[in-house]
């Protein structure tokens, strides 16, 4: 298994920018990964995104300047396609991000896939979880004094000043606030 | 009805019938910053979409814009003919079923070459009627020179049509940046 050298910010940039053919996203949860592909589309423009499920499958673009996204229905097949096919990715122009759960089953194939994890190091990444929401709150109201409610309150009462500071909290109270 | 509540109906129009990707639409004008070598490439890859906001993600060692009490996640601008020091940031916050904005918020902060005296830029939208009413808080507003609140000073708000918050950030970068006039 390689270990991620990069958070969410340097990877995706070593695979679109610095010219790696192929990474591995290892996502926490199915809400990250869909918040990652709709990022790793508008990042990719103005070149082409295909979606495919299977390995094989991003055979058919290896010839083009485009990013491949393989979110496999199996991941182990994915892995082991990619081990064994790694050469037909290194020269082509494409770049092909492969998306595979954390602590599941790709993850533990990676473990008999030693060309892809050697291959895919320098562009693979851990996209991180987003703090629950218990914790946010908390967070908040250590930070600030007051639960997210209770801040918007004063907000909307016109008792906070309205500065960059107070409008970015604005917006973090209103992510954090709790439905009505 | 006034004017000023005439153009508050048109801010919340547009806010409910604007639909985009948001998240991408950021993305190509900071990718389009970069290219005019206004600000490093790699900004680009900060802008990430949390839930429903889509703001800058932190970096050790990025750029900040320092406040009172926090630090906000910015991206420092460079080779701007007026200003030094210069950091813009933004957020993004969408309702509950991201179907529309709920918010934003687009700044600049930076320090005049010729003067050295700071200034300031941010581009408002609220998610709903703030202060006095819709003339001296208009729903969608930029507040110019600097940060009245911080200072103690007379605010003032100038009442803007409806922006979509790339192109607020676009019309930041354009004053800033002769390069970046939207073609």
């Amino acid at each position: 298994m390689p270990d991620p050298i990069a958070d969410d910010t340097l990877g995706p940039a070593a695979l679109l920018e610095w010219g790696e053919p192929l990474g591995i996203a290892f996502y926490p949860n199915y809400a990250e990964k869909a918040d990652l592909v709709a990022r790793m589309k508008a990042l990719a423009q103005p070149r082409q995104v295909h979606e495919v499920r299977r390995g094989e499958e991003a055979l058919d673009f290896v010839g083009c300047d485009c990013l491949v996204i393989v979110d496999p229905e199996q991941e182990e097949e994915a892995v082991s396609f990619f081990d064994r096919c790694r050469d037909h990715f290194e020269a082509g122009p494409a770049q092909i991000l492969l998306l595979l759960l954390r602590g599941g089953a790709g993850e533990r194939a990676l473990k008999d896939a030693p060309a892809l994890a050697s291959f895919a190091r320098d562009a693979s990444f851990e996209v991180s979880a987003r703090p629950n929401m218990e914790q946010a709150r908390a967070d908040f109201g250590r930070r600030h004094g007051l639960n997210p409610e209770d801040w918007l309150g004063r907000w909307r009462n016109g008792d906070l000043p309205d500065t960059l500071e107070n409008n970015h909290v604005l917006s973090e109270a209103l992510e954090l606030e709790e439905s009505p | 009805m006034t004017r000023w509540v005439e153009l508050r109906g048109l801010i919340d129009k547009a806010r409910s019938e604007r639909k985009k990707d948001w998240l991408g639409a950021l993305t190509v004008l900071v990718k389009r910053a970069a290219e005019a070598r206004v600000c490093e490439t790699f900004e680009q890859y900060r802008i990430k979409k949390h839930g429903r906001t889509i703001t800058l993600s932190p970096r050790d060692g990025g750029a900040i814009m320092k406040t009172r009490k926090a630090e906000v996640p910015a991206i420092a601008l460079r080779n701007l003919p007026a200003l030094d020091d210069t950091k813009l940031s933004f957020r993004v916050v969408l309702q509950r079923d991201e179907k529309m904005i709920a918010e934003y918020t687009a700044s600049a902060v930076g320090r005049e070459k010729s003067s050295g005296r700071s200034w300031y830029v941010r581009v408002d939208l609220d998610a709903e009627q703030k202060g006095d009413g819709p003339c001296t808080h208009a729903m969608l507003h930029c507040h110019v020179g600097v940060d009245p609140a911080e200072e103690g000073g007379q605010e003032s708000r100038t009442p803007l049509p409806w922006l979509d918050p790339d192109e607020a950030l676009a019309w930041i970068l354009a004053t800033l940046h002769p390069h970046m006039e939207p073609r």
